[in-house]
């Protein structure tokens, strides 16, 4: 799993996961991700990177999140696979994190 | 029905790294092998990495059973309209069929964060089947138009 990060200006950071989310994709970007969303308030999450995407990954997502929200911030997730996006709807996770096409759009969700 | 292919996986928790890309290299080779459809590839997948995830997690935390390392024994059965997986694991006893189905979906509120992963082997599966024979748990997905 590879996890990449920039800051694009207006206090927002555009994150990317490369690999599989599955339980030892996960156990590298929880750490990662929890690194980035305590650094940042707004995040755009690409990943069109992700391979596959398991529950396990599900729950990275949440807690990524979560931790964001927590502070008033926000997570938005886009360019995930039609897979990835049928996980992400199967278990109502597309209902709580927004998740959009592409870049251009995360960037307008996040304003 | 083509024949059953079988992997033997350390379900250690500090083999996850090695253990899982190894046994999505061996599930892409079977898949290919057999001209699974996208949706069988995709559902068989899915409902093996959660079964998998399933005793990693929770099948060894108090350790194995007393004399035996830890042992997680994969089959597979595929055709190009069905699979059957079956995950056998010598851990706690753990019946993924007897739990009740999530009523609620995610909620950024929601302390548990579980109960996704049986949610989507339900899901994506036709039927799940489970037992306890002699110290071990066995857990058989069927999955689209399988035998």
């Amino acid at each position: 799993m590879r996890i990449d990060h920039e800051d694009v200006g207006g206090g927002v950071v555009r994150a990317s996961l490369t690999g599989s989310l599955d339980i030892a994709g996960a156990a590298e970007a929880d750490p990662a991700l929890a690194a980035i969303a305590a650094g940042a308030e707004r995040v755009a999450l690409d990943m069109s990177g992700v391979e596959f995407l398991a529950s396990v990954g599900v729950r990275s997502l949440m807690k990524a999140a979560r931790a964001l929200s927590a502070k008033g911030g926000r997570l938005v997730v886009f360019g995930a696979d039609d897979a990835a996006r049928k996980v992400l709807r199967s278990t109502g996770v597309d209902q709580v994190i927004a998740v959009v096409e592409d870049e251009a759009a995360a960037l307008a969700a996040l304003g | 029905m083509a024949g059953v292919a079988r992997l033997e996986l350390s379900p250690r928790a500090e083999d996850v790294a090695v253990e899982i890309p190894r046994m999505t290299a061996w599930l892409d080779e079977a898949l290919a092998a057999a001209g699974a459809s996208r949706a069988v590839a995709e559902a068989t997948r899915l409902c093996l990495h959660e079964a998998v995830a399933n005793v990693v997690e929770h099948g060894f935390s108090r350790g194995g059973p007393p004399g035996e390392g830890p042992m997680l024994r994969v089959a597979l059965q595929l055709g190009p309209r069905g699979a059957v997986v079956a995950v056998r694991d010598n851990g706690a006893p753990f019946d993924p069929t007897a739990h009740p189905p999530r009523t609620e979906l995610a909620r950024l509120d929601d302390d548990a964060l579980g109960g996704f992963g049986i949610h989507l082997m339900r899901e994506q599966s036709r039927r799940l089947a489970y037992a306890r024979d002699g110290g071990w748990n066995s857990l058989t997905i069927f999955i689209g138009d399988a035998a």
